[in-house]
């Protein structure tokens, strides 16, 4: 491969690292679009066997937001391997034992049953709050958008918007509130 | 082009290759002048045809009992090779210029502020706004009204249309 040819291999197959926040986001659906990048499939040069996956670091995975009674009704099974050593963990106490656990298994499910898995979950870093070690945060080149708009705390809303806002109704004068 | 000759001590006159070398090979050698011919005697050993050729392909075909006419055709199936060794070909087009417009990189496309972006960043990083909010909508509705009123100067209740909202008072929430 001549000098030029090595150059241009170089930078179309450059690994970037995208970073995404998954505060307040479904992470079913962020899986959807993580496992996009983590296997290539987002570059037009994409091929199941070309290893065009890039890195993605998750922050704020505590704060992720499954739908409905998920946190209540979702079960993940696991099974040591020893007679009796089946189990099955609610959603919300394997969050509060791994805040990192759920996402990584959503992730892992949502990809290809194939032996590229391990390798792009291998890629996969995620970190249940905003600290990131700054080797990793040195590589980082993109950031992926979130699916959710994350709604603003009415205490975070500078006062005079909150008071400038119109009132539509009044109460009757005689309206006793308890 | 180099093929060898079995040496005995009694010619069989049944050996194919015998009579190619008798017959016919003269003939070969003077019909293909860009051919070079190589005859050489090897003992213990079958008879067999090598060719190399210019571009540095080899081929090895063995005459072992063969008649003469297998053996001329032979000749002239590896006459008729170019070198190149016989595999299934990958493409069966090639090209010197795979790209015209240019092969694509992760930062084709990209808006050039990504290379002094600190991450995280908040506006890279937020959902894209799909619907407005109640509040956005009922704060417009507000601004609207407050212009008409400034507008007639007076403080009758108007008619929004199918966004029938009564006087809205502007006091402290």
């Amino acid at each position: 491969m001549s000098a030029a040819r090595r150059v241009q291999q170089w930078a179309t197959f450059g690994r970037m690292w995208y970073l995404y926040d998954a505060k307040w986001q479904n992470p079913l659906d962020s899986a959807d679009k993580i496992k996009l990048y983590l296997s290539g499939s987002h570059k037009p040069i994409y091929h199941p066997l070309s290893n065009c996956g890039d890195h993605v670091v998750v922050m704020n995975s505590r704060d992720i937001a499954l739908p409905g009674i998920e946190w209540e009704k979702r079960v993940y099974f696991h099974h040591s391997g020893y007679p009796g050593g089946a189990s099955w963990t609610l959603a919300w106490e394997l969050h509060q034992k791994d805040p990192t656990l759920l996402l990584r298994k959503t992730v892992y499910n949502k990809l290809d049953k194939n032996l590229l898995r391990r390798g792009l979950m291998a890629r996969l870093h995620i970190f249940p709050d905003d600290k990131i070690p700054d080797s990793i945060l040195k590589n980082i080149s993109g950031q992926i958008r979130q699916l959710r708009q994350v709604p603003t705390r009415l205490d975070h809303i500078p006062e005079e918007k909150v008071k400038s806002f119109p009132r539509i109704f009044e109460w009757p004068k005689d309206y006793v509130i308890q | 082009m180099f093929s060898p000759k079995r040496v005995r001590t009694t010619i069989d006159p049944r050996d194919g290759f015998t009579e190619y070398i008798e017959k016919e090979l003269i003939h070969f050698a003077r019909e293909n002048p860009g051919v070079v011919v190589y005859v050489k005697p090897r003992r213990h050993k079958s008879p067999c045809l090598k060719a190399e050729y210019l571009n540095g392909g080899e081929e090895y075909i063995s005459t072992h009992n063969l008649p003469c006419e297998d053996i001329v055709r032979w000749m002239a199936y590896m006459r008729g090779r170019s070198g190149y060794p016989t595999e299934r070909l990958r493409k069966l087009q090639h090209t010197d210029h795979p790209s015209i417009q240019g092969v694509w990189t992760p930062w084709l496309h990209r808006d050039p502020q990504v290379n002094i972006t600190t991450y995280p960043n908040e506006e890279l990083s937020s959902a894209p706004v799909k619907e407005k909010s109640a509040t956005e909508i009922i704060r417009e509705m507000f601004e609207k009204q407050k212009l008409m009123e400034s507008e007639t100067n007076s403080a009758e209740i108007k008619d929004l249309g199918e966004k029938n909202i009564s006087k809205v008072i502007s006091t402290k929430f």
